[in-house]
C-alpha cells in the first residue's frame, strides 16, 4: 500500500482538488483507493456526497477505540472509498498529542486496512501542525500544489529542508503547479524561469478552469463530469506522473 | 467486503427484454437508472456481451474442494466464498494464470497449496449484458445497488443462457440500505431468491459438476456379486478415468492427467492379473498384453514429468551449484517434450483406438462381448477375501526374508506386491467394514512410501547418471555440471540409505499382530 499526501500548508491552493480528482483517477487504473479526509472543513467528503460524520468522533478513531475499517464509507465510484472528515477533527493535534507515539499514530491507524487498499490519499488541513507531522510520517509521497508565485516557491523549500531533517523514513516530496492563469504574466513568466533540473517540480500542471471551480456543484470528479475538458486531461497527466513516483 | 443478495426473475430470458426487465424495476422499486454504467457497457459492445467470466479450477475441482470460487474477469482475479458468494480477495494478474506460481501471492497464500501441480482452467465461461440501478439518498449519493444481468454460458454447443438475475449490491457503510432494498426486491412477484450461484448454474450448463471427476476409486459392491459382474464394474470405472485423462494427457496441460491415465492402466492391468479368470482366460491374456504396452508406451513421459517436478529439490539439494545443473534441466525439458510427442503418437494410434474401444464393449454393463470367465460366478465377496488374503500374506512371507543385505531387486518386488494389495483394498473397500478397511490401508500406505522413496531415489540416482553419460557424449557439458551431477547422486544415495534404515521399522508395523488381526478380521482366515 502506497500513500500519498496532499499537502501546503495554506489553504486555497487546490489540495483538496488533487486528492479528489487523484483519487479517482487511480481508482479508475484499478488501484484499490482510500481517501482520507483529514480536514475538518469537510470539502472532500461533501465532493463525493458523503456525511461529514465519524461515530465516535475523532477521539474513538485516533486513540483505537473505533477502527478506521468501521468509519470507511464507499463512494459511488468503483474501487474508491471514503474515509469522512469530522467535525471534531480540529482537534485532532491534542487527540495525537495524547497516544503512545504522537508523531506516528496515524500511521498506525492505517496499518489494519494496508491489505485493502493499494492507495492511500490523505487530503490536508492546511497547517504545519502534529497532524502534519503525522502525514510526513504516514505519507510515501507529499504532493504540493503550488500557485506560481516567487514566494510560494520559496515556502516550498523550505518545506523541503524541514522533510530533510526529518528522522525515519522520509517521504518523496514533489510540487506541482496549480490554478494556473494563462492570462497572467507572471504565471507564464515563473514557470518559463525554473531552473530545468528541478526534479521535485512536476511537468504536469493544473490550469485554472472552471470545471474545477465548479465540482462544489456537481461534486463530481472532473474526470466525470467534463472527462474532455481540459482540466480533466490535466489531472490526467498529472496522475500519470504521480503513479511513476509511487511505483 | 459485503455480500451482493441474488434473485432470480420468472420466466425465459426472451420473453421479456432485459430492457423491459429493467425499466419495469425501475418504476416499481423508484430507482436510478445509472448510465455511466451503461456507457462503459455499450463501449464493449462491439466486442460481444458486456462482462466477461471465466471461472476457473482443477480437473478435479481442487480450488472447490477448498471450499472457494475462483474467477477471472479481464485482468482481475476474484476468489469467493463458495457456499455464500462472498468476495474474499480480488487480484490484478495480466498475464497467464495456470499454475500455483502464476497466482499473485495473495491469492496463493489464501489457496495454501490447494492447487498442487494441477493446472487452472477454464470450467465455465460466461458473458453477461447488465443494466444499473442506483437507490439515491437526498444528496443523491448512491447508496445500493441493483444489478440486472443476462448471462450466457459459451459451450461447445453454441451459447446458453442463464436465468436472468437481480443483485442487490451493497455499498460499504451503507448496508442497511442494501438490506432495505433486498426485501423489497424479494417481495416484488416473479422474483425468487437465487437459489444457486452463477458458477454453479453455469457449470451445470457445461455438463459437469464440482466433484465429478477424482481418481479415488469408490465403487459400491455387494458381497453376492458375481465377480464376473463385479469385475466388470471395476473395469468400466477404471476405463471412464482412463478417457477422462485422455485429452488433458495429450494436450499435456498438467502432469497429473497423465499420472491419473497410468494410475488407471497400472489398475488394470493389476485387476487383470488378481482377478483371474472373471472374463475368458483368452480376453484377459489379450488385454494384459495390450494394456501393459500401453503402460510401457507412457512410462518414459511419466519419468521426465517426475524428474522435473523434483527438479527444484535437486537444486536446493546441491546449494551452491544449483546453476551448474541447468544444462541438465534443459536436457531434461528437451527429452520431455521428445517423449511427449512419442506418447501422442500412441494414444493417437488405431491399436490404442481398437484396445479402448474393444475394452469397453468387452467389459460393458448391459452388452458386454466377453462372457463370464471360469470363476466368473462366484460371489465377489469371497473371492476378494482369497484375493487380498493371498496377496498380503505374500506380501507379509517376501517383507520377512528382506535382510540388511537384500539386493535392491527384492525392495522393488515387495513394492509390486504392497501396490497390488493396495488396489484390492480399494476395488473392494465397499466389501469391509470402514474402520478395519482404512487402518489396514494406513499402515500399508506407510510402508509403501517407505518403498517408494527407496526406489525413487534409487531410479534417480540411475538416471543422473544416465543423463551425465548421454550430455557427456552429446558433448553439451561442463565440468562444473558433471560436479555438480555427482552430488546429486550422493544426496540420492543419502535417501536411499535413509529408507532402507527406516524399513524394518516400517515393515515391522505393517507385520504386527495388530494388523494381522485387522487383516483377519477383514478377510478371516488364518494370520
Ligand atoms: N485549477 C483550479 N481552477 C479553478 N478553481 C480551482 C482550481 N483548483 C481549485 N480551485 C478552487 O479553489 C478553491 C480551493 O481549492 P481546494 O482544492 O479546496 O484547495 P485547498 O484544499 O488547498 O484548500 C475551491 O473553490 C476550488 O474549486
Ligand atoms: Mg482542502
Amino acid at each position: 500500500m502506497k500513500t500519498l499526501a496532499a499537502y501546503n500548508i495554506k489553504g486555497g491552493v487546490g489540495k483538496t482538488s488533487a486528492a479528489v480528482n487523484l483519487a479517482y483517477l487511480a481508482a479508475r487504473d484499478g488501484w484499490r483507493t482510500l481517501l482520507w479526509d483529514l480536514d475538518p472543513q469537510a470539502a472532500a467528503t461533501y465532493l463525493f456526497r458523503i456525511r461529514p460524520r465519524v461515530k465516535g468522533g475523532g477521539k474513538a478513531l485516533v486513540r483505537g477505540r473505533r477502527s478506521v475499517d468501521d468509519a470507511i464509507k464507499a463512494t459511488d465510484f468503483a474501487g474508491l472509498d471514503l474515509l469522512p472528515a469530522d467535525f471534531s477533527y480540529r482537534h485532532m493535534d491534542l487527540l495525537l498529542d495524547d497516544t503512545k507515539r504522537p508523531t506516528r499514530q496515524l500511521r498506525a491507524l492505517l496499518k489494519p486496512v494496508s491489505g485493502e487498499y493499494d492507495l492511500v490519499v490523505l487530503d490536508c488541513p492546511p497547517s504545519i501542525s502534529l497532524v502534519s507531522e503525522n502525514v510526513f510520517q504516514a505519507a510515501d509521497l507529499l504532493l504540493v500544489p503550488l500557485i506560481p508565485t516567487t514566494l510560494s516557491l520559496r515556502t516550498f523549500d523550505q518545506l523541503a529542508a524541514f522533510v530533510a531533517d526529518l528522522d525515519g523514513g522520509r517521504p518523496d516530496l514533489r510540487a506541482f503547479f496549480s490554478m494556473v492563469d494563462g492570462r497572467k504574466r507572471l504565471h507564464a513568466e515563473l514557470m518559463r524561469a525554473l531552473p530545468r533540473g528541478r526534479s521535485d517540480i512536476l511537468t504536469a500542471f493544473v490550469p485554472s478552469a472552471t470545471d474545477v471551480e465548479r465540482m462544489g456543484l456537481t461534486r463530481k470528479p472532473v474526470a466525470v463530469s467534463k472527462p474532455r475538458g481540459r482540466a480533466a486531461q490535466a489531472y490526467g497527466d498529472l496522475w500519470d506522473e504521480v503513479r511513476e513516483v509511487l511505483s | 467486503m459485503p455480500t451482493p443478495k441474488e434473485f432470480t426473475l420468472a420466466g425465459p430470458q426472451h420473453a421479456v427484454t432485459l430492457a423491459e426487465s429493467t425499466s419495469h424495476l425501475h418504476g416499481v422499486l423508484g430507482l436510478h437508472h445509472d448510465a455511466s454504467h451503461d456507457a462503459s457497457h455499450d463501449a464493449s459492445h462491439d466486442a460481444g456481451h458486456g462482462d466477461a467470466i471465466a471461472f476457473l479450477d482443477t480437473f478435479d475441482w481442487r480450488v472447490h474442494s477448498a471450499g472457494f470460487v475462483l474467477a477471472r474477469l479481464g485482468d482481475a482475479l476474484e476468489l469467493s466464498d463458495r457456499e455464500t458468494g462472498a468476495l474474499l480477495i480480488r487480484a490484478t494478474a495480466t498475464g497467464r494464470v495456470e499454475f500455483d506460481e502464476d497466482l499473485p501471492a495473495v491469492l496463493r497464500d489464501r489457496l495454501d497449496g490447494a492447487l498442487g501441480v494441477r493446472a487452472l482452467r477454464p470450467v465455465a465461461a460466461v458473458t453477461s449484458v447488465v443494466a444499473v440501478l442506483t437507490e439515491h439518498n437526498e444528496d443523491a449519493k448512491t447508496v445500493a445497488r441493483l444489478v440486472v444481468s443476462d448471462g450466457q454460458v459459451d459451450t461447445a454447443r453454441g451459447p446458453v443462457p442463464l436465468t436472468r438475475r437481480v443483485a442487490v449490491v451493497p455499498l460499504r457503510g451503507y448496508d442497511r440500505f442494501a438490506a432495505a432494498l433486498a426485501a423489497r426486491v424479494g417481495d416484488l412477484p416473479g422474483v425468487e431468491p437465487a437459489g444457486s450461484t452463477v458458477f454453479a448454474e453455469a457449470v451445470a450448463v457445461t455438463g459437469r459438476r464440482p466433484g465429478d471427476y477424482s481418481s479415488k476409486m469408490a465403487l459400491t459392491l455387494r458381497r453376492e456379486t458375481s465377480t464376473y459382474d463385479a469385475a466388470r464394474l471395476v473395469y468400466r470405472t477404471l476405463l471412464a478415468s482412463l478417457q477422462a485423462n485422455e485429452s488433458g494427457t495429450m494436450a499435456g496441460v498438467d502432469t497429473e492427467f497423465l499420472h491419473d491415465f497410468r494410475v488407471a492402466v497400472r489398475r488394470t492391468r493389476s485387476a487383470l492379473k488378481e482377478l483371474p479368470g472373471a472374463l475368458p482366460p483368452d480376453v484377459e491374456q489379450h488385454f494384459r498384453d495390450e494394456f501393459r504396452w500401453l503402460g510401457q508406451t507412457t512410462t518414459p513421459t511419466r519419468d521426465l514429468d517426475v524428474y522435473l517436478l523434483d527438479f527444484p529439490s535437486f537444486t536446493a539439494a546441491v546449494g551452491s551449484a544449483a546453476a551448474d545443473l541447468r544444462p541438465l534441466h534443459r536436457f531434461l525439458r528437451a527429452e520431455q517434450r521428445r517423449e511427449h510427442v512419442a506418447l501422442r503418437r500412441a494414444l493417437g494410434s488405431a491399436r490404442y483406438r481398437r484396445l479402448r474401444d474393444e475394452w469397453s464393449l468387452a467389459v460393458d454393463a448391459d452388452a458386454p462381448t466377453a462372457a463370464p470367465g471360469p470363476a466368473g460366478l462366484a460371489p465377489i465377496g469371497r473371492s476378494a477375501d482369497i484375493r487380498i488374503r493371498k496377496v498380503a500374506q505374500r506380501l507379509l512371507r517376501d517383507g520377512h526374508r528382506i535382510t540388511a543385505d537384500s539386493p535392491a531387486g527384492a525392495l522393488h518386488d515387495l513394492r509390486k506386491r504392497a501396490k497390488e494389495l493396495r488396489y484390492l483394498l480399494e476395488f473392494f473397500g465397499s466389501l469391509y467394514d470402514r474402520k478395519p478397511h482404512s487402518a489396514a490401508v494406513s499402515e500399508l500406505k506407510g510402508l509403501q512410501d517407505n518403498l517408494g522413496s527407496y526406489q525413487d531415489a534409487q531410479v534417480q540416482r540411475h538416471e543422473v547418471e544416465g543423463f551425465a553419460e548421454r550430455l557427456l557424449s552429446a558433448g553439451e557439458t561442463s565440468a562444473a555440471t558433471l560436479l555438480a551431477a555427482g552430488r546429486l547422486v550422493a544426496t540420492f544415495d543419502d535417501r536411499q540409505r535413509q529408507a532402507r534404515a527406516e524399513f524394518a521399522e516400517r515393515f515391522a508395523s505393517f507385520a504386527g499382530p495388530r494388523n494381522r488381526r485387522r487383516l483377519a478380521e477383514l478377510t478371516g482366515g488364518d494370520w
